[in-house]
């Protein structure tokens, strides 16, 4: 028994903690009991070993991808965060949608769009279906995409939070989360941005940033660097798993320079 | 930016930030990006895991700064973002999954992918073989921990904060940690015994 009190005090007395008296109680006891005497010099090791464990080092490039993301967040959120005293403040989802979907209609009906560096152009009829992205680069802001699965309609949502994609079965199947078919593709947020991550490096670009849904901690944004030589391919085959809004952009003949994309998952829209 | 800049007070980093100059959050980036990635590492256990979270802590620190109101040290404040993102990934089921594929499929490619964060193991001496086995295993005995114990232990014995430190950091009660930090150390003693 009294083992067991003196085990509870090892760590505060080795930290040096103790009040004077149960110090002297813990060091007698060390003192005539080789168990617990055992059990100190093993606990001092660990603690000496975890003071001395090499650190980590951050990559050279997280400066860099820290600033894209810091870039690509969306303007509200931007804003918001030079609103005094919106600690915690969130806006509804309604209302980002319904604002989103306002400004979208009357991008679309007035013949206005922003362009690449958040100016605004008047064009003269819609959205352009061809936009010339060669001066895209890194230090440019990103082409901002929303990407909605085939399939990804909430009615579509089964009861075990499992998206389908196709035709295949999709409902009771909690393993298929993670392992997908043939024939009907099972697809969840993590699956999603794996298959996406596969057709971005198959095109020899790369994911530079995710971004997390707070609730859940599923990423909802990837910001992916695509080399114009293998954009076209990358738009297929992300275009093979469902559908970009708006549509994406093609590159005119003399672009050259990497794309820099924002691409949002709208899993649940 | 260089050595001299990210010293600079981290006080005066916050206020200039708030007055509108943003190079200041580069400099609290390039100041703190190795503290917070080795903590994120030590809590997770992963290199990518760690380099994902430290990019969405200094994300929410971007948000946050100019709400901050300077009550508390930053770092303190840092640190408290730097562990609640950590539990909450942890959390999270894609996390979740993703450390069952590990260990099911690929437990010996996770101790050499464990390792390869600390150190490049084509540096090291075949002598240090040894030292390699016990840095992953001690690793994955952290890993192991529960998160709130996992959490006083980094904080005291990896990063070696105080008592009153990690009290302010965790916003608990020193009683608290005390029996916290015993019983993480000695489920670490039980779990390396043999090793250390």
């Amino acid at each position: 028994m009294e083992c067991e009190k003196i085990k509870s005090l090892l760590s505060e007395y080795l930290d040096k903690t103790l009040g004077n008296d149960e110090a002297r109680d813990v060091k007698e006891h060390l003192l005539s009991c080789k168990n617990c005497s055992n059990d100190f010099f093993i606990m001092k090791s660990i603690t000496g070993e975890l003071a001395e464990l090499e650190k980590a080092k951050a990559p050279a490039y997280l400066l860099n991808r820290i600033n894209l993301a810091v870039k690509a967040r969306p303007w509200y959120a931007k804003l918001l965060d030079f609103i005094p005293g919106s600690g915690g403040f969130r806006l509804p989802m309604e209302f980002v949608t319904f604002t989103a979907t306002a400004a979208l209609v009357l991008m679309i009906f007035s013949n206005i769009h922003i362009d690449q560096d958040g100016k605004t152009i008047i064009a003269e009829s819609g959205i352009p279906q061809t936009t010339d992205i060669q001066a895209q680069s890194t230090d440019s802001s990103p082409l901002q995409l929303n990407f909605i699965p085939a399939g990804s309609h909430a009615d579509m949502l089964d009861s075990q939070n499992v998206i389908s994609v196709g035709s295949g079965p999709s409902s009771g199947n909690r393993d298929s989360r993670t392992a997908g078919n043939e024939e009907g593709q099972i697809i969840n947020p993590g699956r999603l941005v794996s298959i996406l991550n596969n057709i971005v490096q198959q095109a020899g670009g790369e994911v530079i940033a995710k971004e997390y849904e707070p609730l859940t901690g599923d990423v909802d944004t990837v910001t992916v660097k695509i080399p114009s030589a293998g954009y076209s391919s990358f738009i297929r085959q992300t275009e093979n798993l469902g559908q970009f809004t708006p549509a994406a952009p093609s590159l005119t003949e003399q672009s050259s320079g990497p794309v820099l994309m924002r691409i949002r998952l709208n899993l649940l829209e | 930016m260089t050595e001299n800049d990210s010293n600079e007070n981290d006080n005066d980093l916050v206020r200039t930030f708030k007055s509108g100059d943003h190079t200041a959050f580069e400099k609290i980036v390039l100041k703190y990006q190795d503290r917070v990635y080795n903590l994120c590492y030590r809590f997770l256990g992963d290199k990518q895991e760690a380099e994902d979270s430290a990019q969405e802590v200094f994300i929410k620190v971007y948000r946050a700064l100019n709400r901050f109101k300077e009550k508390s040290s930053f770092y303190t404040w840092l640190y408290r973002i730097v562990m609640n993102t950590c539990k909450n990934r942890v959390k999270s089921l894609e996390y979740r999954r993703a450390k069952t594929r590990v260990s099911i499929d690929d437990d010996q490619e996770k101790g050499e992918e464990t390792f390869s964060a600390v150190t490049d193991k084509n540096e090291l001496p075949d002598e240090n073989l040894e030292q390699r086995e016990k840095m992953i295993r001690i690793q994955e005995a952290i890993d192991k921990l529960p998160p709130d114990q996992k959490t006083v232990v980094i904080l005291r014995d990896v990063e070696g904060l105080s008592y009153e430190e990690i009290a302010d950091i965790t916003k608990t009660r020193l009683g608290t940690i005390k029996s916290k930090l015993s019983r993480a150390r000695l489920s670490l003693r039980n779990k390396l015994e043999g090793i250390i």
